[in-house]
């Protein structure tokens, strides 16, 4: 991670944010599969790239974020607002939420989309130091037979799953690495 | 000098332009599409709506299939753009020609080395690998719309699950043909919950829907909805117990390559009506010559 005076995030934002969408593409249609980011991006102290480049390609004045403790500093806060030029808000009204795990829970406190609009519900980006893939076994859409993931909180994603059609989606990220886990994802045996 | 004469974008630096962005829409709009994108592959089979912008092309020519290109698309990749399984047909050729002119990327004709594939209602014989994106263009997104017209009813309907009426259809169908005389556009159930509307493609694709290696994108530029079928997905057409799906084709064999399996168009060769049968798809039917 750097701690940047640089003004700009990125040289070119049009193809790098295109970068940075296709690998969130690959993430969240391949649930548990770890993706390695390699690219030059200057993060405040605290953000890491993974979660930046997740920020800068999808967010904007439409989404709302919201940071967990951790995650407010005025550096993140300046960063994202300066890039992305999105807002600050509590759980209950984000599209995206940045934080460590045990901050970013209850679930229930989330949009978790209506019957009509499951669409309307938040993405958490979890800073998540245990990436791996051992631990639980995933199944469902974008999965190949089965995989692992080191999931926090086995429990929490298995109800979550319940919900579906509703739900919240997620990524964890890592410095240069990050997965996502979608709705769709059944957690443990089949 | 006329603007489109200076053409500073050229393929060994694709980031010296001047005359559009990188794949023509802004980065605003690209970013709504993207969640939209990401939202559509986490509910497999929803249709979520998105603000669907004017493109340079006429509607039922593609414009949700192109902003969904557009918003995937990278520098690396390489496209493919096929109309009815063709390559060289109008449609085909103006989009890939559009972007390569806006976003300079490679385009090919071969199935098998195209990064992202865009599609107007066929599924390339040649099947596809992991890494792969099809992206088809829509006209009609709602599979329920024309047994019930008005959004806030269908809306409910998928909401509660209520598919009854699609299964009346197909029923109606049987009473009225003595088979389900539904050949394209033919209604499937995504991961046991969503019914969903393929585009027009022929039944004889629907079982490449299921468990398909490659992502799948739907875009539905006049309707502005994007939905999507993951890798590895479980898709079923409906039918019935006793009147399971067939997916059908000509009998006949290619008068080209002679492929007895694969997808056939029918063609009149004389004035008296004499019929001959060639693939559908250019690609495979090329590489069999």
């Amino acid at each position: 991670m750097n701690s940047s005076n640089n003004l700009y995030a990125l040289e070119n934002p049009e193809i790098e944010n295109a970068f940075f969408f296709r690998q969130a593409l690959n993430a969240i249609s391949t649930p548990g599969k770890i993706f390695d980011l390699s690219c030059n991006l200057n993060t405040p102290n605290g953000l890491s790239k993974s979660a930046g480049s997740l920020l800068l390609c999808l967010c904007d004045f439409d989404t709302p974020i919201f940071l967990s403790e951790t995650f407010n500093t005025d550096e993140i806060r300046k960063w994202i607002t300066f890039h992305t030029n999105s807002n600050f808000t509590e759980k209950g009204n984000c599209k995206f939420a940045l934080g460590n795990w045990e901050e970013l829970l209850p679930f229930e406190k989330y949009q978790l989309g209506t019957d009509a609009y499951p669409d309307r519900s938040a993405t958490l980006i979890i800073n998540y130091e245990k990436i791996s893939n051992n631990g639980t076994k995933l199944f469902g859409p974008g999965i190949k037979n089965y995989t692992y993931f080191n999931l926090p909180d086995e429990k929490k994603f298995k109800n979550n799953n319940s919900l579906f059609p509703l739900g919240l989606d997620f990524f964890f990220s890592y410095e240069n690495k990050f997965a996502a886990i979608p709705r769709s994802t059944r957690i443990g045996e089949k | 000098m006329l603007k489109s004469q200076k053409n500073k974008y050229t393929k060994e630096d694709p980031l010296e332009h001047d005359e559009y962005n990188f794949a023509y829409l802004d980065e605003q709009t690209k970013r709504m599409i993207r969640r939209a994108i990401l939202k559509a592959i986490a509910i497999p089979g929803y249709q979520v709506p998105f603000s669907s912008r004017e493109m340079p092309m006429p509607y039922g020519w593609g414009t949700g299939g192109v902003q969904v290109t557009a918003s995937c698309l990278c520098p690396t990749d390489t496209l493919k753009v096929i109309d009815q399984g063709a390559d060289d047909t109008t449609n085909a050729v103006s989009i890939r020609k559009f972007f390569e002119k806006t976003a300079n990327i490679n385009t090919t004709d071969d199935t098998n080395s195209a990064s992202i594939i865009q599609t107007r209602h066929r599924i390339p014989e040649e099947p596809l690998k992991e890494g792969q994106i099809l992206i088809y263009q829509v006209p009609i997104p709602e599979p329920l719309r024309f047994l019930e017209p008005r959004e806030t009813e269908t809306r409910i309907m998928h909401a509660l699950e209520e598919y009854g009426l699609m299964h009346v259809k197909l029923y109606e169908d049987i009473t009225k043909h003595g088979h389900i005389s539904t050949a394209y556009a033919y209604p499937i159930k995504v991961e046991e919950r969503y019914v969903m509307d393929p585009s027009p493609i022929p039944k004889f694709d629907n079982p490449k829907l299921h468990n398909n290696e490659a992502l799948q994108l739907f875009g539905a530029g006049r309707e502005q909805r994007i939905y999507a079928i993951p890798p590895y997905t479980k898709v079923i057409s409906l039918d019935f117990e006793d009147y399971p799906f067939e997916p059908m084709k000509a009998e006949a064999i290619c008068s080209i390559c002679g492929s007895n399996s694969s997808y056939l168009d029918e063609i009149i060769i004389n004035d008296k009506g004499d019929k001959s049968y060639i693939c559908s798809d250019t690609n495979y039917c090329e590489k069999r010559k």
